[in-house]
């Protein structure tokens, strides 16, 4: 394949170039192995249909990939998608997915990034960008005011995720280029690395990172100068108004802190897992709150595309431990796991990690977890014969962990594969302290408080997600943002805490439908929308006449569409269920004594399976595909 | 936030048995610890404190999390903690 031979260039349609339409109606298309580069051309029917985002990503998996095929193997698509409203004048429309099949999972991997990038790429003219095939070497690809390239990337293979995003915008010339890549650890197809965006966002999730790098795919550059339009400027102000006006007063725990702000709270109330899901406190949490490390470690904030709150923290120490500043701060997720997951408080090691996690492109959520799971099984005595083996409590064992998992070096080794596969490797009953659904280690919202959350963590095709999920705590205090999104559906608010009532399975579907709905828009969960918020931004966008009815099926179509996709690639009812540790109740805290059964569990699912139009065993019926158009899909 | 009447009838002179609430930054501006009713549910005491919109609360109760829907028992000590979900 050749590479550097100039841009090929696609004319813009004339909606878009005149700054009335939010998408280009073009996905550009890549094949590695051929070097050809070509775009699919869809309809106003198609965006109105999926969206884009994560809706764009399963429709491709399931249209355009075979039953089966290797996660890490040239098969796989990698798809980059902006949504709807991405790059739009809209608050919190600074986002975009990444999907593909999970090298972690096996099943769906689809994570959202916030930043720069995703409305960069619309701006560039494409509303996606779908990958195929494998590099004979290493490339990166860049696009630019509609024209893409595929470069020589091998200078850059290697390279930490900092160094690489410099050497790009040297060698094209532009410091506003924005760089979507994959650190060493992509490149090492760790089966958790992550795809960075400015190289301290990351879709994160599933694996993406090692689908990335399976391709030879260092980076993909973007730098674009077209103006994402609205078809109806004057609806969008009703909604750009309102969050103006409120976004100060609903948001200010973004403003103050970020989710920094959350880490003692969430600690003290039960929510963070513990000593790999063991303990209900860990002695000198404060010291990871933000409370405390703004005082000393957090040097500037930093924001995301058309985003007024600044939510984002950037860390710096100076001394024997640097913490480079260019790759962020850490967020509540990263503190958890690199903190209270492995026993350590201390927030000079939780800072180090997750610039490590950064510049080598790792997941921090699986990182925290799968070292976690390791120190638990140097603690019982089940891992022997490694040099240095990570401890609770020890923070250089932490550290020297990330090094290890992202250069497959010793240990690291086996943790790169994940924890679940390190179980399998173990034996010796370790599965029984795995903390994972379908295979992918849990986010920090303990589902022996979240009984909700935990369902969601099983049923989901993205295996252990929180953003796309009902979270039990926040349905349960009437003046929270999911409260009055579910008033405006009539369901009755507050919901109980304990438990998976009826009641509790009819607001998990709705805002279920509603979250999907946002990553395939994809806008930022943390902004207080409401359906008509939503139903105005998009019918702005698109001139159309949707109502929030419209939203929910939507949601209820990506959601079925990715539980065709789960079945199609082999998972069956029985793996809709959390791993053993999670139904093992801590003995102290503040959680002490609960957790569901996996018989409840299970009954829950198939209330949950009618409410969806499911059968018994996990299929939609027939009459759910039809009513969601899914019947020739 | 609570005015200083809403506080007074709700302050353990008015009543023989009471439970202790102890509120910190950021869920109100100031420190507070008052003394509360016992008799009632734990909700609709919060909601007289707490106004901030958006927001969402764990309330821990001896600390120990419980339903905010359940009865408030004399003598226990009532926290609250807020909840952020993302990052």
């Amino acid at each position: 394949m050749k590479t550097n031979q100039g841009l090929t260039q696609f004319e813009m349609r004339s909606e878009f170039l005149a700054g009335n339409s939010p998408y280009s109606g073009k996905v550009l298309r890549v094949n590695l192995s051929t070097g050809e580069i070509w775009v699919d051309e869809h309809s106003d029917d198609f965006f109105r249909k999926w969206i884009g985002g994560r809706g764009l990503i399963v429709y491709y998996l399931l249209k355009e990939t075979a039953p089966n095929i290797d996660p890490l193997g040239p098969d796989n698509l990698l798809i980059f998608a902006p949504g709807i409203l991405t790059g739009t004048v809209l608050p919190g429309t600074g986002r975009h997915a990444v999907g593909g099949k999970s090298p972690l999972t096996g099943a769906l991997a689809s994570g959202e990034a916030g930043g720069w990038w995703g409305a960069e790429c619309k701006q560039a003219g494409f509303d996606a960008v779908v990958i195929q095939g494998k590099a004979e070497k290493p490339v990166y690809l860049w696009i630019k005011n509609g024209g893409a390239e595929l470069r020589d990337a091998n200078h850059l293979w290697g390279l930490k995720t900092g160094d690489c995003q410099e050497e790009i915008r040297k060698e094209l010339n532009d410091e506003k280029i924005r760089v979507a890549q994959i650190g060493p650890a992509g490149e090492n197809l760790v089966r958790f690395a992550a795809v960075m965006h400015d190289i301290n966002r990351a879709a994160g999730r599933g694996g993406l990172g090692a689908l990335m790098g399976s391709k030879n795919l260092k980076a993909v550059a973007v730098r674009g100068k077209f103006k994402i339009g609205l078809a109806d400027k004057e609806i969008m102000k009703i909604t750009q108004k309102w969050i103006t006006a409120n976004y100060k007063d609903m948001m200010g725990w973004a403003i103050q802190y970020g989710t920094s702000g959350s880490v003692k709270g969430n600690h003290d109330g039960g929510v963070t897992g513990i000593r790999n899901y063991q303990d209900g406190s860990l002695e000198g949490i404060e010291k990871l709150d933000a409370t405390s490390i703004f005082t000393w470690l957090i040097k500037d904030r930093d924001t995301c595309n058309r985003c007024p709150v600044r939510c984002k923290l950037v860390a710096e120490h100076l001394g024997d431990v640097y913490i480079d500043p260019r790759y962020g701060g850490p967020e509540y997720e990263s503190i958890a796991g690199l903190g209270p997951m492995c026993q350590i408080n201390d927030p000079l090691v939780v800072g180090k990690a997750n610039e490590l996690c950064a510049a080598y492109g790792l997941d921090t959520i699986s990182t925290g977890g799968t070292v976690a799971f390791t120190m638990e099984c140097v603690d019982k005595g089940l891992l022997n014969g490694f040099e240095d083996m990570p401890k609770f409590g020890d923070g250089q064992s932490l550290l020297d962990s990330i090094e290890k998992i992202a250069h497959r070096e010793d240990l690291g080794e086996w943790m790169a594969e994940g924890s679940a596969r390190m179980a399998t490797r173990i034996g010796m009953e370790s599965d029984q302290m795995l903390a994972v659904a379908r295979g992918q280690e849990l986010p920090y919202h303990d589902p022996r408080l979240k009984n909700a959350i935990g369902m969601g963590y099983a049923v989901s095709a993205t295996g252990a997600d929180h953003m796309a999920n009902l979270n039990d705590t926040f349905a349960t205090w009437d003046g929270s943002d999911i409260c009055v999104r579910l008033r405006e559906l009539g369901i009755e608010t507050p919901l109980k805490l304990w438990g998976i009532s009826d009641h509790k399975i009819e607001a998990f579907f709705y805002e279920t439908a509603f979250k999907n709905f946002l990553d395939s828009a994809v806008i930022c969960h943390f902004y207080p929308y409401e359906f008509h918020h939503m139903v105005d931004a998009l019918n702005a966008a698109g001139g159309w006449n949707m109502d929030m009815h419209e939203i929910i099926s939507i949601g209820e179509r990506i959601i079925n569409t990715a539980r065709m996709y789960l079945l199609r690639e082999g998972f069956t009812a029985e793996d809709d269920m959390l791993s053993a540790r999670l139904f093992q109740p801590t003995k102290v805290g503040p959680i002490a004594g609960k957790a569901m059964t996996p018989e409840y569990l299970k009954d829950a699912l198939q209330k949950y399976y009618r409410r969806m139009g499911w059968f018994e065993d996990g299929f939609p019926t027939e009459e759910t595909l039809v009513r969601l158009k899914l019947i020739n899909l | 936030m609570c005015d200083e009447n809403e506080m007074s009838k709700l302050s353990s002179s008015n009543f023989t048995e009471s439970a202790n609430l102890i509120l910190d930054k950021p869920l109100v501006a100031q420190r507070m610890e008052v003394e509360v009713a016992a008799g009632q549910r734990y909700i609709e005491v919060l909601k007289r404190f707490i106004t901030k919109p958006g927001a969402a609360y764990v309330v821990l109760v001896d600390g120990v999390v419980v339903d905010q829907n359940e009865i408030i028992q004399p003598g226990v000590e009532i926290r609250c903690v807020p909840q952020i979900i993302g990052g």
